[in-house]
């Protein structure tokens, strides 16, 4: 074995965050199902919703797969959250970890690196993360569907749409996409969080959060202007993310959930026809935040290196 | 005879406060070198200079031919330490230990750390959290002593420990560890402890270097004097470096005196460290 996958093997043994977090995401959802169904009596819907089960029964199969593929988004999403907080956390406490407990004197006493310390775990926080997440979501998936195959049996003509292939694929398909313009996405954040995790004498998630605060505000009061705050909410903000990787805008976002409060089940269209990888890939602002990773990565080598190891 | 670590005229500021003031030491191969001084005294800025972890301000240093600071990357195979007491990761399983190292060190030998541990009561399944301060040292020791590495450096490694773990720590280090290969470059402020095992003796203090003498030297170039008190003037004239007084005899210690003249005074002894210690560091210090 390779000495990088040691330093990614050193990761996972401590933060098992990688494997706990997406865990216990699938076993609430799993389990709240389970919980929700019992108190439910069985996963049928209520005779209330006749007209609802009624709907269900005489549904196009083009809606059908169309419902089974948003259900799948709708299990996936939990982790995709989740796995932005704790990717983000991870990075920003894994450097400043090793000088918490001083355990750095050790990690460098040993022939490793600062560089390949810090790519180690760059590599867990941006690829072991989401892969992590992604293995949990599909197997939530897999369960939940399991699940309701059972329950919905002989009842829906929705029950023969949820294994269709195309069906799973195109999640796979939009799940990939998404986890990957993610990763690329939001790389200056985890950046700036081992650049920070590198650095900070103390309370790194403060460190993290004060420099933009700081110099947003020093903006709006020297400059009248707002350009700092903005470039920072851009980027961490979700929207922006679905609205580049999807060409999804605020509106079409709007008017799908209002759709949905109705129940009338509108589904403007699949999410693998959304997605616009050309635009995505080829958008400057992504290539731009992709170098401002590097250069934080880069300094924050140079800070674990430079840095007095003992304090 | 190769020389190991080359230091000459190091110098170190944290802001106002000089930690390396001029500092030039030597160490050749195949010695066991204590670098003593008191608290403050530039020990530790002097061994992360040594170990590529802090750069100086002036000054060369060499280290195994190479650069430590420059060329760190390359020093880290052929140069280990244990800096500090247990600066093992809390989480971390002893078998994980053993594992890692043996994965990222390409001269670690598992068989020689399996050897060292089976003569311990450390369970491999243990957490580092999990042991006491004896058995991290113990354990981090048996880590160290089966890369074979030509320098081993070591910064107060026993700071803290019980005297049963003191003693059987420089105990493993010399009858497991050293031979004519290797050399180790040990900082302690708890001289009597590494007075036997030492070769070289290396007295720092405000950043200087007071004394750097080898072992066998300091018999013939220090003398302690013991006399009674009629005798006292008769010492003070041979220029002693320091005078105290124990149980109503006083005891002189000596640089470079005839042992002839001495021993028609008094009783003649050869010091211990500790007394060169504090004649040394008062000395400078008066």
């Amino acid at each position: 074995m390779s000495k990088f996958l040691w330093l990614i093997r050193r990761e996972l043994w401590e933060s098992r965050a990688v494997w706990v977090a997406p865990a216990l995401c699938a076993v609430v959802i799993v389990g709240g199902l389970i919980i929700a169904s019992i108190a439910h009596g069985t996963l049928t819907f209520d005779p209330q919703d006749a007209a609802d089960v009624a709907q269900l029964n005489t549904m196009p199969p083009a809606k059908a797969d169309a419902v089974a593929s948003i259900a799948l988004g709708v299990i996936a999403l939990p982790f995709f959250i989740l796995v932005l907080f704790t990717q983000f956390l991870y990075a920003l406490d894994s450097l400043y970890g090793d000088r918490r407990d001083r355990s750095i004197l050790f990690w460098k006493s040993l022939p490793v690196s600062d560089t390949e310390s810090v790519l180690a775990k760059l590599t867990v926080a941006a690829v072991i993360f989401p892969l992590a997440a992604l293995a949990a979501a599909l197997m939530t998936q897999v369960i939940v569907f399991g699940i309701a195959s059972v329950a919905l049996s002989g009842m829906s003509v929705l029950a023969g749409h949820f294994w269709s292939v195309a069906t799973w694929a195109g999640s796979l398909l939009v799940m990939g996409y998404l986890y990957v313009a993610s990763a690329l996405w939001y790389l200056p954040l985890i950046g700036w969080a081992l650049l920070v995790s590198a650095w900070a004498p103390r309370s790194p998630l403060l460190w993290a959060a004060l420099p933009p605060l700081a110099l947003s505000l020093l903006e709006v009061i020297v400059l009248r202007s707002s350009h700092v705050a903005h470039a920072v909410g851009e980027r961490v903000g979700n929207a922006s993310l679905f609205g580049r990787a999807f060409g999804m805008s605020h509106a079409t976002g709007f008017t799908f959930a209002v759709k949905m409060d109705k129940g009338t089940l509108t589904i403007p269209r699949a999410l693998t026809d959304m997605m616009r990888p050309a635009e995505f890939f080829s958008s400057p602002s992504l290539w731009i935040g992709v170098l401002v990773a590097v250069l934080f990565v880069a300094a924050a080598i140079w800070v674990r290196r430079h840095r007095d190891a003992s304090s | 005879m190769a020389t190991l670590i080359d230091a000459q005229g190091l110098t170190k500021s944290y802001g106002a406060t000089r930690a390396l003031d001029g500092a030039s030491f030597k160490v050749e191969a195949g010695r066991i070198v204590g670098l003593i001084g008191p608290n403050g005294a530039g020990k530790t800025t002097a061994l992360k200079a040594v170990l590529g972890l802090a750069r100086c301000d002036g000054g060369t240093l060499e280290v195994l031919g190479l650069d430590p600071f420059r060329q760190r990357n390359k020093l880290t195979e052929r140069v280990s330490f244990i800096a500090d007491v247990a600066v093992l990761p809390r989480w971390l399983r002893v078998q994980q230990a053993i594992d890692f190292v043996a994965g990222v060190h390409p001269r670690f030998r598992r068989e020689r750390c399996e050897q060292f541990l089976a003569r311990t009561t450390i369970k491999r399944t243990s957490r580092v959290r999990e042991l006491s301060k004896g058995m991290i040292t113990q354990l981090h020791l048996a880590l160290v002593m089966a890369i074979d590495a030509q320098l081993l450096v070591l910064d107060e490694p026993t700071l803290g420990l019980d005297i049963l773990s003191r003693k059987r720590f420089y105990d493993s280090l010399l009858s497991d560890y050293m031979d004519a290969e290797r050399t180790i470059l040990v900082t302690t402020h708890q001289v009597e402890e590494v007075e036997n095992i030492l070769t070289d003796l290396v007295f720092i203090d405000r950043g200087r270097i007071v004394l750097d003498l080898p072992m066998d030297e300091v018999a013939t170039t220090y003398a302690q004097l013991v006399v009674m008190p009629d005798r006292a003037a008769a010492a003070r004239a041979l220029m002693p470096l320091t005078e105290r007084q124990v149980l109503g005899r006083h005891v002189f210690l000596y640089e470079g005196a005839d042992p002839g003249a001495l021993k028609l005074i008094g009783e003649v002894h050869q010091p211990s460290i500790s007394d060169l210690f504090v004649a040394k560091i008062q000395g400078g210090a008066a």
